[in-house]
């Protein structure tokens, strides 16, 4: 509701593949609202990779398995919209909605075992997303088409692993044949939920150099979701960073780390241990994260914040852009022309459009 | 600088039977732990720095080797005195969530190992005991009563390490204690380790997959492969100057906070961890090594090369 985003200066200047605005998502539990994704907005431009980052609890997951379509009850997306290409996607038929998500938008999740078939062999199981979506294959060529993306995500010796099952593969593997998978309908988009968080650091770095190399070959947009600071740094080119189902800053990933600007961030950043340099004691951010049905009043961080002024709680603060499109939502920006001005009582969606 | 032993394991190994072999999980160790230090395991999944902690409290038997605590051989000394002994080793665990008791209220979770060691028979003056050790570890005595599914993860880490502490133990073993936790909480448990320790006078064995925090908490580092040490020595060296190929390769793997520091495509260890029912001949990591020579294949690497200053490495070629 509050957004306030001046969209000429925050995105790439052409339409973004997808725009998330002011999207809405909750659940309706016994005990009360649960709001996981309050006004976001996002965009994410053609090839390029957007990194959104927060702790658990913070609604990253819940905003892509929005996109996806993949909220069951008792949540529900109760407002905003899904631009895909320009068009919304909660105004598509479920029909319609499943052939996109799929076919132009794939998803990969942390632990692939769960994910995958069990049953079934890692062969079969990419062979079949292949077929669900291109009618006009027969079998044979689609099993052509698997074992060439298996070598495309490097799986070695493709043909045997045609037909392991999943509990026979590594952890690394597994998540290849996920990713074979994604890929497999050349999708525009890949939203990868915490792909490496199970994985160990030296197949972490394999795998980010895959999703690196995959985005390359093919052009496609990635939504990085991640609680992990160095794969953010890694491979993204913008960075959202939610908090308490906010989003609480955004910026170019250079400019997030040379200058992070709202104070979670900072602290996020300052209790990272360094593994480059020995370190004094770690700073670290007081208290823990809100529980969502007990939010606290104003700005969610306040309670947590060395800055917090008496406004912080009572009035939730806007985005405000601190010059070059980065912005924060955070009130000791108050000040200074790059700040726009706050957006009038019911100001609506007026902040989404360009 | 003196260094007294507290505790040290001599040519340990550990056998489990699998099917189709035998997994050699930890595969002829030595090792050595400082009173007062930190001494981080760190490696990959299935490098074996669990088992071997397990095997350094005897929580499981080795199938060979021994471990040594304060002087006393602990696979060959009576039930009750390891009973006793146990007082002085305790171990927090990576899972906050499943190594409490839900049943259980964190008051008595806590108190448990006060009541199967008797330490304080007097029911009240254990009560007030348990009720200041969880001031002191961040947990309002209040909450005595309450169940740990009432507690967010980070406070149940902190439940799990009062536990830990109850009998005042001299070791430590934290087990990936803040492998579960997010970023924030993670920094708020790490100092609380430290502080404890200052104020206890604890040894810890650290088992972590993180680099990043095994330095921020490590005086001394030992690095795993398969099974074995390739790597020991004081944190700042190891981490300042890596001499083991795997040792480097795991740290140029971390993606860092920074975007100028970026890997992109250089220097990435290919391959998977070999399996360890048939592991590599020579050395274990000869298969991932861009350094290996024939040597290295067919002869495992010298115990330990001593680098100088306790910094040891088990390579026949270490790096400069």
């Amino acid at each position: 509701m509050e957004e306030n985003i001046n969209r000429e200066e925050t995105a790439a200047p052409e339409q973004p593949l997808l725009r998330l605005d002011d999207l809405h998502t909750s659940f309706f539990t016994k005990q009360g609202v649960v709001r996981a994704v309050d006004g976001v907005s996002i965009d994410i431009p053609a090839g390029k990779t957007v990194g959104l980052v927060g702790e658990s609890g913070c609604g990253k997951s819940m905003t892509a398995m929005s996109i996806m379509g993949l909220v069951s009850r008792p949540g529900k997306i109760t407002g905003g919209s899904i631009l895909f290409h320009g068009e919304d996607l909660l105004q598509l038929s479920p029909r319609a909605r499943r052939q996109m998500c799929g076919d132009k938008i794939s998803i990969i999740f942390q632990e692939p075992m769960t994910s995958l078939n069990p049953v079934m062999t890692v062969g079969t199981q990419v062979r079949e997303a292949i077929l669900t979506h291109r009618r006009d294959i027969s079998k044979a060529q689609a099993r052509e088409q698997v074992l060439d993306l298996f070598r495309q995500v490097g799986i070695p010796d493709p043909e045997r692993r045609y037909a392991s099952y999943p509990h026979q593969l590594s952890g690394g593997l597994r998540q290849r044949v996920m990713i074979a998978m994604a890929m497999a309908c050349s999708p525009d988009l890949l939203i990868a939920d915490e792909p490496t968080t199970a994985l160990d650091v030296t197949i972490e770095a394999q795998i980010l150099h895959l999703m690196r190399k995959l985005q390359r070959d093919h052009g496609t947009s990635i939504l990085m979701i991640t609680h992990n600071l160095g794969v953010v740094a890694e491979i993204c080119d913008y960075v959202y960073v939610m908090y308490a189902g906010k989003v609480v800053e955004f910026a170019e990933v250079h400019e997030l780390f040379r200058r992070p600007s709202h104070p979670y961030t900072q602290g996020l950043i300052r209790s990272l241990p360094s593994l480059e340099a020995p370190q004094g004691r770690l700073y670290n951010i007081k208290g823990m994260v809100p529980d969502l049905l007990h939010l606290p009043e104003g700005c969610r961080f306040a309670p947590r914040c060395e800055r917090a002024c008496p406004r912080c709680h009572g009035e939730v603060p806007p985005l405000y852009d601190i010059g070059g499109g980065h912005l924060v939502r955070c009130f000791l920006y108050d000040s200074g022309e790059a700040a726009p001005e706050e957006p009038a009582d019911g100001a609506g969606r007026e902040g989404g459009n360009t | 600088m003196e260094h007294e032993v507290m505790l040290q394991a001599q040519g340990l190994v550990k056998d489990f039977r699998v099917p189709g072999g035998v997994v050699s999980s930890v595969a002829g160790v030595d090792l050595e732990i400082y009173r007062g230090e930190t001494l981080a395991l760190v490696g990959e999944s299935g490098c074996g720095k669990s088992t071997l902690g397990r095997l350094l409290m005897r929580l499981i038997e080795p199938t060979a080797g021994k471990v040594i605590f304060d002087g006393v051989d602990l696979n060959s000394v009576s039930p009750a005195r390891m009973r006793a002994l146990r007082q002085r080793m305790q171990i927090i665990f990576q899972d906050p969530f499943s190594s409490l008791d839900p049943r259980m209220t964190v008051g008595q979770i806590i108190e448990e190992p006060l009541k199967i060691h008797r330490l304080c028979p007097d029911k009240k003056e254990r009560e007030a005991r348990v009720r200041a050790l969880m001031k002191r570890i961040g947990i309002r005595p209040e909450y005595y009563d309450r169940y740990p599914h009432q507690f967010s993860g980070g406070q149940r880490q902190r439940v799990g390490i009062a536990r830990a502490l109850a009998l005042k133990p001299e070791l430590v073993v934290c087990d990936e204690p803040v492998s579960a936790l997010d970023v924030s909480i993670q920094a708020q448990i790490l100092n609380l380790l430290q502080d404890l320790q200052q104020e206890f006078h604890l040894t810890y064995l650290f088992i972590s997959h993180d680099l990043s925090v095994v330095r921020y908490i490590s005086d001394r580092v030992c690095v795993m492969f398969l099974g074995r040490i390739c790597e020991i020595g004081d944190a700042e060296e190891v981490y300042s100057h890596p001499r083991h190929p795997y040792t480097k390769f795991l740290m140029d793997s971390v993606p860092l906070p920074d975007p100028d520091k970026r890997k992109e495509d250089k220097d990435l260890l290919t391959g998977e961890v070999p399996s360890p029912i048939a592991p590599p001949s020579g050395c274990r990591f000869h298969t991932r090594c861009p350094y290996a020579q024939d040597i290295c294949a067919q002869e495992p690497p010298p115990a330990f090369r001593d680098l100088g200053g306790g910094h040891g490495c088990a390579c026949h070629f270490p790096l400069d």
